[in-house]
């Protein structure tokens, strides 16, 4: 609770304890639940993006649920008495179209409140007081905070100096385990493992830790670029113990709406479907998930246009002198040789809010998010000003 | 009646089509030409859409929904949340925990809010039960708390319904001696019965004092709909009581069960508690901003519960004309004793595109829950009503 309250109300408790909006709205959601743990609840407020602020933070798609998506969630709302099974396209339908978009069957898929539910799910399924949890450091903690609550013991394999998950590193800690927690690509580093590096990993855990399930998160799928990475879901469709996760808070731009998904072996996809919510998925979203399936040419539009952008942004970074990791995702990871915080603090001045600290590399790295081309544009001046450097490519001033 | 039947139609369409140009008129980003161009699954809306004659849609009489949905200024919020790309943020709680303090005139300290009451309910027996320490529940009732304890392997003790057909209150303290968590649904879910403020109050003293550990969580799904002068929410207790826990949700009478919003009243010790293990991130930002707005409207409330009062009187004396009795129901959803097995009278009324309610053991066999519709609905189910249980043939042909 303590941490919960200094993270909410400021650092100096000598003060009335009046909530600290502009911190919860610099760091955005995403970063709460990280920071204080999966299991904050929905007690924050957070302010949608103050005018001329630009929300680099939380690795959301800047514009929102657009066209097919947003016109089924305006429909979906009229007919929200019901529950989400009692519309169409339902939950019914929209685990068909997920399976079918895999040339599988519907009991290969779980639908979820975002995948977050299936990321603190996992924990409670599959990892115990005798069954421990494998993550890397650092990655998405969701699943570590479950756990943690669970009394699992939680091994964090750091990642190596290019920031690539230590897969040989958490295969060797997988003896006995309940759970590896694989983000690929990985958040806050943003980098990805290919396909056979991927087969390779899913091998020697099955040998040496059999019972031992793998949970590979692929919430950056849709923004890959490397052509050597293939997603795990049709090794887990095929193999007992082996799961998917995806999700519409990325590349389709629903992170308010709540919608993820599982994809895997049917003893697994049961397992895991025992601890969903009731009705987790909400009737609007659903309808929204179905039509943004349903939406061609939406996925690479938005793949391009956030490729883009992030290029224009790393040239930026680069040409200074800065080392940016391969990022495969909607954010980069940068090594700017100074703390996180300072830099952080430095663009909050100029209304431009960055990622959080991922700890052990707040040190020297920063996370940002990338938003739209011009609000990139309007913050590498930021940026070139808050690190002292000058704004020498790409960054054009409007 | 077919004249009659007609005009509401007429209505229930003009009312769809205010509601389709609102929609197109509200700040959700999209000209109007974008979504006439859109050819995506359009059907939602419309097929489920009250506008169409009886025939030509599903009657659902089976998940105690309110068929009207959201109301136009709850629509108007949900849109206003997915403006300018917000719906693409993760939320925030949308203002929702204030709103409802201040509706009910309680601190918000005392508020926690979930995916569906359903959510707390499941975090309420994760935390407040454990292998040693049992749920107590009647039989039949809301099944949430009864299965999470089954998927978690915590011990339930169902207490039977007394002579009256109402949770039996007195074996219930009986058994919570004890116990983790004591479940009452009041009114009662499936039969509809109600305890008045007095046998409410006097059953919480009792279990305070012989069994002050024991978490007493009061489940007020239907409280809206309630009409029975007797009755009172434990709201005010719940805030002060740290082992009192009164849930409701936006899911009946709010008409916003595809939502998924639900909360809680409770001493802040209980709030944090389940807080430690509640599961963040569930929630949508165009449901937590409806509710916000759903919760100040009262009139709607009212114009809504007056509205099932007088479809849920036509129905009960519909049946008691046959000679059909029913229970004494303060919900919007009726259990009436049939004769049949409820389902062979599911079937039944399956042939005839009207869902009606689950099982109920061990009421299975001659009780079915049925659940309350518009005025119009429901004159035209009990014409197959009749058909399926072989009475009210004269009445059909009148």
């Amino acid at each position: 609770m303590s941490l919960s309250r200094r993270a909410l109300f400021g650092g100096s408790g000598a003060l009335a304890p009046v909530p600290n909006i502009a911190l919860i709205t610099a760091r955005g959601r995403e970063a709460l639940v990280d920071e204080l743990g999966p299991l904050a609840g929905e007690n924050s407020v957070i302010a949608p993006p103050q005018d001329g602020e630009i929300r680099i933070s939380s690795n959301e798609n800047p514009y929102g649920p657009t066209g097919p998506a947003l016109v089924a969630l305006g429909e979906g709302f009229m007919v929200a008495g019901r529950y989400p099974t009692n519309t169409q396209p339902n939950m019914r339908d929209l685990t068909e179209a997920i399976a079918k978009k895999f040339d599988t069957d519907p009991g290969n898929v779980v639908l979820a409140a975002g995948s977050s539910e299936l990321l603190q799910n996992a924990p409670h399924a599959f990892t115990n007081k005798d069954k421990h949890l494998v993550t890397a450091s650092p990655s998405y903690r969701s699943p570590q905070g479950v756990a943690q609550y669970l009394g699992a013991e939680v091994k964090a394999i750091p990642v190596d100096g290019a920031g690539k998950l230590d897969l040989d590193g958490m295969a060797d800690a997988a003896g006995g385990a309940g759970l590896l927690f694989v983000c690929n690509p990985n958040n806050p580093t943003s980098t990805v493992h290919s396909s056979g590096e991927i087969r390779a990993f899913v091998a020697r855990v099955r040998s040496n830790s059999p019972d031992a399930v793998i949970h590979f998160d692929e919430a950056y799928h849709e923004y890959v670029t490397d052509p050597a990475y293939e997603s795990a879901a049709e090794l887990a469709i095929n193999t007992p113990g082996v799961f998917v996760t995806r999700t519409f808070s990325k590349c389709y731009g629903m992170a308010g709406i709540r919608i993820g998904y599982g994809v895997g072996h049917p003893d697994t996809m049961r397992t895991l479907s025992r601890y969903s919510l009731t009705f987790d998925t909400n009737t609007p979203g659903v309808a929204a998930a179905y039509a943004a399936l349903h939406d061609d040419g939406f996925v690479p539009r938005e793949r391009d246009r956030n490729t883009a952008a992030k290029q224009m942004t790393m040239n930026f970074f680069r040409s200074a002198g800065f080392q940016v990791m391969d990022s495969q995702t909607n954010f980069i990871f940068v090594d700017i040789g100074r703390t996180a915080k300072s830099f952080r603090d430095g663009c909050a001045e100029h209304n431009v809010r960055v990622g959080r600290d991922f700890p052990p590399m707040n040190e020297t790295h920063a996370r940002i998010s990338i938003g739209t081309m011009e609000e990139m544009q309007r913050a590498i001046p930021v940026f070139a000003g808050v690190l002292g450097v000058p704004t020498n490519s790409g960054g054009r001033r409007q | 009646m077919r004249d009659s039947r007609k005009e509401t139609m007429k209505q229930d369409h003009q009312t769809e089509v205010s509601r389709r140009s609102f929609m197109k008129t509200t700040g959700i980003g999209l000209s109007a030409a974008a979504i006439m161009a859109y050819d995506g699954p359009r059907s939602l809306a419309r097929a489920w859409s009250l506008a169409l004659p009886q025939e030509q849609r599903p009657m659902l009489l089976h998940n105690n929904e309110n068929p009207l949905g959201p109301g136009e200024r709850v629509l108007r919020s949900m849109n206003e949340a997915l403006s300018d790309g917000r719906g693409g943020r993760y939320p925030g709680n949308g203002g929702l925990p204030a709103a409802i303090a201040k509706a009910q005139g309680i601190p918000q300290r005392n508020v926690m809010i979930g995916n569906g009451s359903t959510q707390l309910l499941r975090s309420a027996t994760q935390v407040f039960t454990s292998p040693t320490k049992p749920l107590v529940t009647g039989a039949p009732s809301y099944e949430e708390c009864t299965q999470y304890a089954n998927v978690i392997g915590h011990p339930v003790e169902e207490i039977p319904l007394d002579d009256n057909m109402t949770l039996d209150l007195d074996k219930m303290a009986d058994a919570a001696q004890g116990a983790g968590m004591v479940f009452l649904n009041n009114p009662n879910n499936p039969t509809g019965t109600l305890h008045g403020a007095e046998a409410v109050g006097r059953f919480i003293e009792r279990v305070r004092s012989e069994s002050p550990d024991t978490m007493i969580v009061v489940d007020e799904a239907y409280h809206d709909y309630v009409t029975d002068p007797g009755h009172e929410t434990q709201v005010q207790r719940a805030i002060t009581d740290t082992h009192v826990i009164v849930a409701r949700t936006f899911s009946k009478a709010h008409g916003m069960a595809g939502m998924r919003i639900g909360w809680i009243a409770a001493h802040p010790d209980a709030i944090s508690t389940m807080r430690r293990w509640h599961l963040g991130l569930t929630l949508n930002i165009p449901a937590m901003m409806g509710a916000a707005t759903s919760i100040a409207d009262s009139r709607r409330i009212e114009e809504e519960v007056a509205r099932n009062t007088a479809a849920r009187a036509y129905t009960t004396d519909w049946f008691k004309l046959h000679g059909i009795e029913s229970t004494d129901s303060q919900c919007n959803f009726i259990f009436v004793r049939t004769g049949m097995r409820a389902q062979e009278f599911r079937a039944g009324c399956a042939q005839r595109n009207i869902k009606v309610g689950r099982n109920f053991p061990p009421y299975q066999d001659a009780w079915a829950r049925i659940s309350i519709s518009t005025m119009e609905d429901m004159q035209f189910a009990t014409k197959s009503f009749g058909e399926v249980l072989g009475v009210g043939a004269e009445a059909a042909a009148a």
